[in-house]
């Protein structure tokens, strides 16, 4: 079944990724300010803003080790731009099967706890390394993010 | 004119990046955290790069924050928490703290340590006996809890100013050890605090300062009250604001590109007096992961070493200061002859490009703020941990 005949628990974006043609949705769940037990995209970010932080994912290989991508926001002069509701700066897209739309969501700087089920990770040191060799960070700012701090 | 190259000392850990540092109360020496999770501590008759260093692993990811409280240390990563109690002449580690991470970790007035959770709240650790327990308090609203400073002892509590991002900057009262926790919230829209700082005196053993991320200065005689903090914003601030600083009534803004030093602005503001509203600040152009004052040093982490400063006549250097940049600490040329004799050059900024950013008073619009009583927080204990 392709992606385009499936339902999804958010409005799919009409274009595809430029390097893995790969399809987006935007998982209400993160773009519910009332909803307190999943991390929210900035309200004010637009979904094309939010794909293009996926696409630039996706073009840069910015990859885990278990596949999923890793994206920010910058701004001029170096700036990481804020890009949750809880200052959040790294969104996480979680690997996806083929065939299937991903989606994403604001990841936390620190490890957190268990909640519903789950422990929350901040982005691993390999995505973190993957985006100074992108140039995407500087590497004072990949040792404050491996730090658990804004950068 | 006074020359930093003179002054200045590059400290590196041979096959280590250092992520931490900050004075040792168990030797008198600095301590050391690193990238790779271990502690080194200086040894009594030298430094570093001597002989006679001491390593201990106590965490697998790079520290950002220990504490020492009596015979206990406390150190924190992203991903976790460990504790140690001292022995002899080193110390034992316990296992990990906990199965999360903190933003940062300080050491309580009377025993134990409190640590900041993110949006899970802080996470007091308190001595019970010879052993240690722990308890996490979040905040309903879900507080953003980021920094922390240890401000002092106030009758049967132990303040601490907070930054908690868009939650305000915090005043917080923890009174019998665990749950009586009470919080003054200076909270404005728009307002994200990612520093706070001491500034105590004698006479205000509970002030604080703040920094925002947009470069406004947070001053507060008492955390704990409720009045609006006099707020100074910095016009011209270069690079994205990181830490703030205190030193014998100086502050030290720290951001992606250097350090601001803005003096007298805590003698002024202790004293009533009133605050310029424009001056010529000097700023060091710098790029570093972090900066720390420590034993009467500027330390910053550059290139995964320390670069210090000396500040220990910083009074004599700011009454020679003038208002030129160039004549404050020796001019960026000479912290590049500095730096560049231990082999490293983290200075981007050339002289002939650096223009001293201005700082002006300005007053905001604070809603009032408001004194959260305990039974509005959430808490959960967790399990009581022994150290071995």
């Amino acid at each position: 079944m392709s992606s385009s005949t499936e339902t999804y628990p958010g409005p799919l974006h009409p274009e595809r990724t430029d390097r893995n043609t790969y399809q987006y949705f935007f998982y209400v769940k993160h773009h519910n300010p009332h909803n307190k037990d999943a991390s929210q995209w900035l309200p004010e970010l637009s979904h094309d803003e939010e794909f293009q932080i996926f696409n630039q994912a996706d073009v840069s290989e910015i990859v885990g080790a278990n596949g999923d991508l890793f994206g920010l926001r910058r701004g001029p002069e170096e700036q990481i731009l804020i890009l949750g509701t809880d200052k959040q700066m790294i969104a996480e897209f979680p690997h996806t099967d083929p065939g299937r739309a991903w989606h994403g969501y604001p990841m936390w700087p620190i490890r957190k706890g268990k909640t519903a089920g789950r422990y929350r990770q901040p982005t691993p040191r390999e995505a973190l390394k993957k985006m100074k060799e992108a140039g995407w960070i500087t590497e004072n700012q990949r040792k404050r993010l491996e730090a658990g701090k804004d950068a | 004119m006074l020359h930093i190259s003179q002054t200045s000392q590059l400290r590196q850990i041979h096959g280590q990046e250092i992520s931490w540092v900050g004075l040792s109360p168990w030797t008198g020496k600095m301590c050391y955290g690193t990238e790779s999770g271990a502690l080194v501590f200086a040894p009594p008759n030298g430094d570093i790069d001597g002989n006679g260093s001491r390593a201990v692993n106590i965490l697998e990811d790079p520290i950002n924050a220990v504490a020492f409280s009596g015979e206990y240390i406390a150190a924190t990563s992203r991903n976790s928490i460990s504790l140690g109690r001292r022995i002899r002449d080193g110390f034992v580690l316990s296992q990990a703290f906990g199965d999360f991470g903190a933003h940062q970790v300080v050491a309580r007035p009377r025993g134990g340590f409190i640590a900041t959770l993110g949006t899970d709240g802080i996470l007091l650790i308190n001595p019970k006996g010879e052993d240690l327990e722990g308890l996490t308090v979040g905040f309903e609203d879900r507080a953003n809890f980021y920094r922390i400073a240890t401000l002092a002892s106030r009758g049967n509590a132990e303040v601490f100013a907070c930054a908690a991002r868009g939650s305000g900057f915090l005043g917080l009262s923890i009174r019998g050890g665990s749950l009586e926790t009470s919080v003054t919230d200076h909270v404005r829209p728009e307002i994200d605090v990612i520093d706070v700082c001491s500034i105590s005196s004698s006479d205000a053993p509970l002030a604080a300062a703040g920094l925002d991320r947009d470069g406004t200065i947070y001053l507060a005689k008492d955390v704990r009250d409720r009045v609006h903090p006099q707020s100074v914003k910095i016009t011209g601030l270069t690079g994205t604001p990181y830490t703030i600083l205190c030193l014998k009534g100086n502050i030290f803004v720290f951001t992606s590109l250097g350090m601001l030093i803005v003096p007298n602005l805590v003698h002024d503001f202790l004293a009533g007096k009133p605050i310029a509203e424009e001056a010529s600040l000097p700023f060091m152009p710098i790029r570093g992961a972090e900066a720390f004052i420590a034993n009467d040093e500027l330390l910053f982490l550059v290139d995964g070493k320390v670069l210090s400063f000396d500040l220990s006549n910083i009074s004599e250097q700011i009454r020679i200061y003038s208002g030129s940049a160039n004549s404050f600490l020796g001019t960026p040329q000479s912290y590049a002859s500095g730096v560049t004799q231990g082999g490293s050059h983290p200075l981007s900024t050339s002289a002939s490009d650096w223009q001293p950013p201005t700082i002006r008073p300005l007053r905001t619009s604070y809603h009032s703020p408001v004194v959260v009583s305990h039974d509005d927080w959430q808490t959960a204990p967790l399990h009581p941990y022994s150290v071995a």
